[in-house]
This record gives C-alpha cells, sequence and structure tokens, in this order.
C-alpha cells in the first residue's frame, strides 16, 4: 500500500463526524425559520441604522469641509488684506506727487483742469477740475479739487498763496480722500496772448489713518 | 407560507445534517452552532437562487465554506486575544475544543493535516470526509475539475509526508491547530 495511500485512509478513520445520519436537529424548521426571519430583520435594521449613520456621517463630513473652507477663506482675505493684496491696499499711501493745471482767468471764480503728472496712484487721482476759491485770508486760495479719474472720487482742498506764495498745503479733504495731508512748492506761469495759465504743484503726500 | 419558507423548509430538514457535520468538521464543537445558523441565514436570503437536485449540497458546502473563511478571520483575532489574557494569568471564557482521538496514528494524522495550507486542509476534508466528487470540489472551490483533480493529488503527497516526517521526528510539537485547523 502506498504511504498516501495509508495516511488518506487514516484521515477518513479521523473524520470526527463519519456518519452525519446520527446528527440531530436541533431546532424545527418552522421554528428555525422564525429565528432567522427575526435574524435577518436585526441584520437587515442594522444594515439601515448603518446606512443611515453612514449617510449623517457624510453630511456632517461635507459641513466640516465647507466650514473648513470658509474659514481658510476667510483667513486668505484678511491675509490679502493685511498683506496690501486688495486694489485699495495696492495703493501706496505716501510718495512724491505732481499736479499740472491749467487756469482759465476769464471769469470769476477761476476754474480750470488738473493733471496729476506724478503720484497718480498715491493720490489714487490722474485728473479733474477744480475751482479757486477765496480762503477769507487775504490773497489766499483755496483751491477745491474734484477727482474725475482714477481709483479715488471726491474733493479735496489746497490752499496756496499766489503769485508770490511758493508753497501749498492739502487744507481738507472728504469721500475717498478722507485723511489726506500733505504740501510742497507751488509756481505758475501765465499764457500772455491768453487769460489762461499754468500751475505745478510739487510735494509730497500721505493718507493718515 | 410562502413558496420560498417550504423551499427553505426542505432545505433545512434534508440538509441540515450534512451541514453541521460540514461545519463540525472544520471548527469546535462550541462554535459550530453559530456557523450553522449564519449558513442557513445565507440559504435563506439566497433562496431563489439554491440549485436543485445533487448540486443542492455542493451550493451549501460553498457557502459554508466561505462563512467559515469570514469567521475564521475574527477567531484569528479573537485567539490572538486569548493568549494575551493567558499570558497575563486570565482564563478564557471557553477553552479551544480539541478532538479527542484514542489512536495515536489518527491524532498523528491530523496534527499532518494541521500543518498543511488551508486549501490543501480543505481539498482533503473535501474528498475524505465529505467523499464528495472532483465535479462536486471544483464546485464549491470555483475551480476546474483538472485543477481539483491535480490539487487533491498534491494534498495527498504533502500529508503523506508531513505524516511521515511527524513519525521520524517525535519531538516535534504538534501542530497548534489539531482538529479544527481553519
Amino acid at each position: 500500500v502506498k504511504i498516501e495511500d495509508r495516511v488518506a485512509a487514516l484521515m477518513t478513520d479521523a473524520n470526527p463526524v463519519p456518519d452525519y445520519e446520527q446528527i440531530e436537529i436541533s431546532a424545527e424548521a418552522t421554528a428555525y425559520l422564525v429565528t432567522l426571519s427575526q435574524r435577518s430583520s436585526e441584520v437587515t435594521q442594522l444594515d439601515t441604522n448603518q446606512k443611515d449613520q453612514d449617510q449623517k456621517k457624510t453630511v456632517r463630513q461635507w459641513w466640516l469641509v465647507a466650514a473648513g473652507v470658509i474659514i481658510l477663506a476667510g483667513v486668505a482675505l484678511l491675509f490679502i488684506n493685511q498683506s496690501g493684496g486688495s486694489p485699495v491696499a495696492d495703493q501706496p499711501t505716501t510718495g512724491p506727487v505732481t499736479f499740472e493745471t491749467e487756469v482759465d482767468f476769464s471769469d470769476t471764480p477761476y476754474s480750470g483742469t488738473f493733471e496729476v503728472t506724478v503720484g497718480a496712484d498715491v493720490l489714487g487721482c490722474s485728473s479733474g477740475t477744480f475751482v479757486d476759491m477765496p480762503d477769507g485770508t487775504f490773497g489766499k486760495v483755496n483751491k477745491v479739487m474734484t477727482c474725475e479719474s482714477g481709483s479715488n472720487a471726491g474733493t479735496f482742498t489746497i490752499v496756496f498763496d499766489p503769485p508770490e506764495g511758493r508753497d501749498w498745503s492739502v487744507l481738507e479733504s472728504s469721500d475717498d480722500f478722507a485723511g489726506l495731508q500733505g504740501g510742497g512748492d507751488y509756481s505758475w506761469v501765465q499764457n500772455p496772448s491768453m487769460p489762461k495759465g499754468t500751475e505745478t504743484l510739487t510735494g509730497d503726500i500721505e493718507y493718515t489713518s | 407560507v410562502t413558496a420560498a419558507d417550504a423551499t427553505f423548509v426542505g432545505i433545512y430538514e434534508r440538509y441540515y445534517r450534512q451541514v453541521y457535520a460540514y461545519c463540525r468538521r472544520r471548527v469546535p464543537a462550541d462554535r459550530v452552532d453559530d456557523v450553522v445558523s449564519d449558513v442557513f441565514l445565507v440559504v435563506w436570503r439566497r433562496i431563489a437562487e439554491v440549485p436543485e437536485g445533487e448540486a443542492t449540497v455542493s451550493w451549501l458546502y460553498g457557502v459554508a465554506y466561505r462563512v467559515l473563511g469570514h469567521q475564521f478571520r475574527g477567531w484569528k483575532r479573537r485567539n490572538q486575544l486569548e493568549r494575551k489574557l493567558n499570558a497575563i494569568g486570565v482564563e478564557p471564557a471557553s477553552g479551544v475544543d480539541l478532538y479527542i482521538v484514542q489512536n495515536e496514528e489518527l491524532g498523528q494524522v491530523l496534527d499532518a493535516l494541521g500543518r498543511l495550507r488551508r486549501s490543501e486542509q480543505e481539498i482533503l476534508r473535501l474528498s475524505l470526509w465529505e467523499e464528495l466528487s472532483h465535479a462536486s470540489i471544483a464546485s464549491i472551490l470555483d475551480i476546474s475539475v483538472d485543477a481539483a483533480k491535480q490539487r487533491l493529488s498534491r494534498a495527498r503527497k504533502s500529508l503523506a509526508r508531513e505524516f511521515e516526517n511527524l513519525e521520524t521526528d517525535h519531538s516535534t510539537p504538534p501542530a497548534a491547530q489539531k482538529g479544527g485547523a481553519w
């Protein structure tokens, strides 16, 4: 007898349940069926509960993700604002400036137009109109300037003392120009053939909070 | 009683003993009822898929084979926990059932069986204990008949080799998974 056959025969003899017909059925089939139905319901209920929990978990996760995104966006905006990332914050708050004006002396109050040839980004205005109004102090003039082109809108007033005066300063400001301060040198040239003249105001300005 | 319930009752009454024996040949006695219950739960929920005739028992063994495979993983974790509890002096709730084998040779062949791969153990049990044909074994293990023949032949040789090794080396401790060697 081959060793394989002998060992196989031994294994057959070692069968723990050589005759399954001797096994007794522990429960009647119909009773077992009831038990299985209950078990199946429990399993189904467990499955359903698990699905509900999974769904709630998914919703919670989405809320957490949304909250996280909002918080990150807020932090990013805060960072951008603090680091000067916004258009307003991109604008420098101090720097040199030059105004070139064209004044019409044909009627009072004198008026005209101006261009900001240097420092338009600091001021937030590149051109506009103005009206020269008496300051109330003898000889001094308040040049009320209205911005018509630029990121800022509103008016600011410069005071100077023509024609002998050599300096100018910001007297007051409002709207987007609130907090504007500065001053510098003033000069003017009259056009001999026409009732007009040109002014040049150079200096430095800054926005104070 | 629905037609499905009637079918289930018929299967249960006719095949319960064979399913129980199949499970008892593979797991300790205190775990057999749970496994059999799970097998028939699967049968009840998939009653429409149960084949008729001679294929029924193979289908049931196939279900039991997969249920055991699933439960074995849980038991493996539990046994690891029991070993840890034993290491610190805590007795587990129930000990591992071992077959009481009076004949030394029968004990030795079970030891040899426990040293084989699980797939070899299973094909030997299906052939020698369930006394199934190659075709039925192939159906349960989801392989071709030729593959079943080849695997069974190799498993018989492996069993003989391990048996001989045990005969020549009595100092080797027996396999830990004596009997219920899943």
